[in-house]
């Protein structure tokens, strides 16, 4: 710790602006990273158990069938020319076709992607909503009697499957009372499933309210089941981060100072916030294919759901492209999370 | 002006309560330093904390009174004990980084305290936080103002601490070993800050401490504790002229020797 600061002209920028050369590097580990992920999506295909030709052909075809769709697919090909031919496809953008609906992979993204994640969007909005208010009042009172009712309705939440949920929700919602619409997708059943993309922020944006209406009716339970049981998630993190944060001979000078327990406390969870936004960035990371079988229950048509059915299905470029379309979206985030934090402390020099 | 007695505060664990300070009962008069000495875990920190209501959810005061001002701070309810601290009592903690708020700029520190308790204006602020930094000897005061506490040198963040705790000019300070995590060279500076911050407005400080030799200099009466109960109390000239008690003659005689009288021994051959 010092306050001498050495003749700025003898230091090169980048020992000045420490903060800045971090955000430079850190941007240009990216293309490093993608060039990782391309290459471990196309080697994560080998793990999968299951030949694809096999599978569109069925268990009765013979030998000279599969050799035949094998080559049709590209798969006798060495493995060194695959790989070339996958980046160089890659590198224009180009995703493949589904083996198995002749499907462009890109298109198929363009269709499934935006409903994920307006499903994210919304379920995170319920997690971080709720999970922080739990969290929140939970550390406010930590060890007495709202703290340990808090602690217990998390810990139930958390161990509650959120497909378990959903399943419970039709149940009670649908079947028995009849408020929530069937679980068949983003509309009712006569609008049918082409609908432009973001229809439930794009109806609203549009100023187009019936559709809103219907969409969010349809989008509730899933919203809720996912938003439920990953702010169980959120209150444990909040929890833990703003008891640390109240107990901190910071929060405890600010009270013999005499500031208000409100300010008191907006100030500790100020300075909890990075591990908040760091959690948001997590379960957005972690919702792409985790809400897959909250999709499937739902007929959401979202991506986790296509991939599920491209995994059981050995369909190798929609396994590819869910692949490389979900780390690139974590990549992004991550660096959108990493130079937040940044601009967010002044204490975060990284020298 | 603080008259403590009977203290006695327990901390809750899973089986039972463990008692922390037990009787704890000693005054700080008008204008006088009073050190509150004792070794580590002698329930020094917990006396003080039990007395502006700032234990951790565990502890609990659970018998005894605190009577400042003409009012009980330990039966005070919550809008009252915030009233007090910060306007009427000033506490100084024993590490400035982590007093102070790491994600605020220094000024806005000073408008948080001021404005716990009464409102002005943002220029207002700026013009007496100028003013109190100055009178505690920082060095380019619109520059730290501007700043973090992370750019402070661990004794110009104490300075800026001690300011803030006396931004209200409060009739009793209470400063938690505010030296110990400081250089031994700038102790002494720290030390002499609030001695004269104190003698400046004729106030108390209640200044807890393990070193006696700042008792010996700052303080004119002196609280012993061990083992959370108070073993002797008095003036300083009449407990270290004459200790009573084996655990302050303990004490005493534990304190180090200075160094050249130790050196000038050796070359004596004494």
């Amino acid at each position: 710790m010092t306050t001498l600061v050495a003749p700025e002209a003898r230091r090169s920028w980048a020992k000045r602006h420490p903060a800045l050369r971090y955000a430079l590097v850190r941007v240009a580990i990216v293309p490093i990273s993608l060039f990782v992920l391309g290459s471990v999506s196309f080697v994560l295909v080998f793990f999968i158990p299951g030949n694809p030709a096999v599978t569109i052909l069925g268990d009765f075809a013979t030998p000279e069938q599969v050799a035949r769709v094998n080559a049709q697919l590209g798969l006798d090909q060495p493995l060194w020319d695959r790989y070339l031919t996958y980046w160089s496809h890659l590198l224009q953008g180009d995703l493949g076709t589904s083996f198995f609906t002749n499907e462009p992979v890109l298109s198929d993204i363009g269709k499934f992607l935006p409903n994920t994640i307006e499903l994210i969007l919304l379920s995170l909005l319920i997690a971080v909503g709720l999970g922080l208010l739990i969290g929140v009042t939970g550390a406010y009172f930590a060890r007495r009697w709202p703290d340990r009712l808090l602690g217990g309705v998390t810990s139930a939440l958390q161990s509650v499957p959120d497909f378990f949920l959903a399943l419970v929700g039709i149940y009670v919602f649908f079947f028995l009372l009849g408020w929530a619409p069937a679980p068949i997708g983003r509309l009712p059943i006569d609008a049918g499933t082409d609908h432009p993309p973001f229809l439930i922020f794009g109806s609203l944006f549009r100023g187009d309210f019936s559709t809103f209406g219907a969409a969010l009716g349809h989008a509730a339970l899933p919203v809720l089941a996912l938003g439920l049981v990953y702010s169980a998630y959120f209150a444990k993190t909040a929890r833990g981060s703003m008891g640390t944060a109240l107990t901190t001979p910071q929060v405890e000078f600010a009270r013999a100072c005499g500031l208000r327990e409100r300010t008191v406390v907006r100030y500790a969870f100020l300075a909890s916030r990075t591990t908040v936004i760091t959690y948001i960035a997590i379960l957005f990371g972690s919702l792409l294919g985790g809400a897959s079988i909250v999709e499937r229950v739902f007929n959401w048509r979202g991506m986790g759901q296509w991939a599920l059915e491209g995994v059981l299905k050995v369909d190798v470029p929609v396994i590819q492209g869910f692949v490389i379309t979900a780390g690139l979206m974590t990549l992004t985030l991550f660096l959108l999370l990493d130079l937040v934090v940044l601009a967010l402390d002044p204490r975060v020099s990284y020298e | 002006m603080l008259t403590v007695s009977g203290l006695t505060t327990e901390f809750r664990t899973r089986v039972s309560g463990v008692r922390a300070i037990e009787d704890i009962s000693f005054d700080v008069p008008q204008g006088v330093a009073v050190g509150l000495v004792g070794e580590t875990g002698s329930g020094k920190s917990v006396t003080i904390r039990s007395i502006l209501g700032l234990l951790p959810a565990t502890g609990k005061v659970i018998g005894g009174s605190a009577e400042f001002d003409g009012v009980d701070l330990i039966r005070a309810n919550r809008s009252q004990l915030r009233s007090i601290r910060g306007r009427r009592i000033g506490f100084v903690a024993q590490n400035p980084f982590g007093s102070l708020n790491p994600i605020l700029s220094i000024e806005k520190q000073f408008a948080n305290v001021i404005r716990a308790h009464r409102t002005m204006s943002k220029a207002d602020v700026r013009a007496v936080a100028l003013e109190r930094l100055e009178s505690v000897q920082v060095r380019g005061p619109e520059r730290v103002l501007r700043g973090y506490a992370h750019e402070l040198s661990g004794g110009m963040a104490q300075r800026v601490v001690i300011a803030l705790a006396m931004l209200h000019d409060p009739p009793l300070v209470i400063a938690d070993e505010p030296t110990t995590a400081l250089d031994v060279t700038v102790q002494r500076q720290i030390l002499d800050l609030i001695d004269g911050q104190i003698s400046a407005g004729n106030r108390s400080l209640l200044l807890v401490t393990h070193d006696l030799g700042v008792v010996a200099q700052y303080c004119q009466r002196v609280v012993v504790m061990k083992s959370g109960s108070v073993v002797e109390t008095g003036a300083v000239a009449d407990v270290f002229g004459d200790p009573r008690h084996p655990y302050t003659k303990q004490l005493l005689a534990a304190v180090p020797p200075a160094p050249w009288s130790r050196a000038a021994k050796e070359v004596t051959g004494a």
